[in-house]
């Protein structure tokens, strides 16, 4: 499953969620899913990683229903009111970070650069947007450390000016050591040939094989499946 | 516009102002502040780089703030754009340069900041932006002002306030900046 496009992961991601939502009685959608992340928690053997890497499937379909969902395309009725209902406002914050993490293990960044730029998107548009979602869980995580090393310290945060003053005194650092960092990566994207013409050291080439065809075909019998005895 | 080949750096550096403006506006969040500061690397970029490096970080951010808040956040890209050329355009009269001129360019930020939002909250939403000012602008609705001049007048009421600390806040940064960030941005760029 790992060797597939990653456009075979996401149609086989979004059938297995169509799948489990369409689930029909004695058998509860919601039930289903927590009788499967559960299986992935505590699965053993050969069972584990076939688990794990469907968990990923699924958290991928559900950041790519997300993405549709907020930019309010059209997607089949019943995953938009699912989603709709399922995701207040606080949770759908909590839970776009949670995905966007999944995604990363997902996928390699390489591999989405490829993708993207296969579709003819700019290499450095693709670039800034993909660098940027990767650094925002780093920066949130430091400007959490942050705030716990002060309520370690004792420091009152409870009037405006504490709070102004803790944020003064925190955002220089935080940034100072983004940008550092921003100057490791531009010597490695320099190494590897990245934006610079001539060869390059990565870039896989994507192709669609027997295995995405196989892949593709199984999902859409799985949702055609599930739709027909839906239907009975 | 200066002409400006970007490096591998540059870019690098954009992703950071993009992320930047997630991350302060996270923590100003966290520290229940009453403003945003979702703009510093934007202006960080605009000054640093240039006008439509502002612009693309601007798009960036808006991008993913539009994932993690409200669909609405999108349109508000004009804005971001707005803001980056703006503070690209005034980089030459001192902006982020020095302190008196950073601020009250800050003040000029805001307004323009507020009046490129109001007829997109007005025209695409009805009035609500879903953000902090929408308490104000329902309090001068509620006062019998029409609802462009309740959004207008709501804008002017936070953004001036919140891009003038932004802007101080950028000031700061780019004094502190790394050095070898600084000499990274200062070389000639091929």
């Amino acid at each position: 499953l790992s060797g597939l496009h990653p456009l075979s992961k996401l149609l086989a991601s979004l059938a297995l969620v169509a799948i489990f939502i369409r689930l029909p009685a004695p058998y509860d959608s919601s039930m289903a899913m927590a009788v499967f992340l559960l299986a992935t928690l505590v699965g053993r053997g050969s069972a584990a990683p076939l688990a794990r890497i469907l968990l990923r499937l699924f958290l991928t379909a559900m950041l790519w229903l997300l993405a549709m969902h907020t930019l309010r395309f059209s997607p089949p009725y019943f995953l938009f009111r699912e989603l709709g209902s399922l995701l207040p406002y606080a949770g759908r914050f909590a839970l776009a970070l949670g995905l966007v993490a999944s995604w990363n293990r997902v996928f390699t960044k390489d591999e989405i650069y490829a993708v993207l730029v296969n579709w003819a998107v700019p290499s450095p548009i693709v670039f800034l947007i993909l660098r940027s979602v990767f650094l925002v869980p780093q920066i949130q995580r430091r400007a959490v450390d942050v705030l716990v090393a002060y309520h370690a310290r004792g420091e009152r945060l409870e009037s405006l000016s504490d709070r102004a003053r803790a944020l003064l005194r925190s955002v220089p650092t935080l940034i100072a050591s983004v940008f550092s960092e921003s100057v490791d990566a531009s010597i490695a994207l320099s190494t590897k040939g990245i934006f610079n013409p001539g060869p390059r050291t990565t870039m896989a080439r994507l192709v669609i094989g027997r295995a995405d065809v196989a892949a593709a075909s199984l999902s859409l019998a799985g949702v055609a499946a599930i739709l027909y005895i839906t239907a009975e | 516009v200066k002409s400006v080949t970007y490096t591998p750096f540059t870019w690098n550096f954009l992703a950071a102002c993009a992320a930047i403006n997630f991350g302060v506006g996270f923590l100003v969040q966290a520290l229940k502040l009453p403003i945003y500061l979702d703009s510093i690397g934007t202006l960080l970029a605009a000054v640093a780089v240039g006008p439509v490096a502002g612009v693309l970080v601007g798009a960036t951010s808006t991008i993913l703030l539009t994932f993690v808040t409200a669909p609405t956040t999108l349109a508000y890209a004009v804005t971001a754009a707005a803001i980056a050329l703006l503070a690209g355009a005034l980089a030459k009269w001192g902006y982020l340069a020095r302190l008196v001129p950073t601020a009250l360019f800050g003040v000029l930020i805001g307004i323009v900041s507020a009046a490129v939002s109001a007829p997109i909250t007005v025209y695409l939403f009805g009035g609500v932006s879903f953000a902090g000012a929408d308490a104000v602008t329902a309090f001068l609705a509620a006062t019998g002002k029409t609802i462009l001049s309740s959004v207008v007048l709501g804008g002017l009421a936070t953004d001036p306030l919140d891009k003038l600390v932004a802007s101080v806040l950028a000031f700061l940064l780019m004094k502190r900046l790394p050095a070898r960030v600084k000499a990274l941005l200062a070389a000639p760029r091929r």
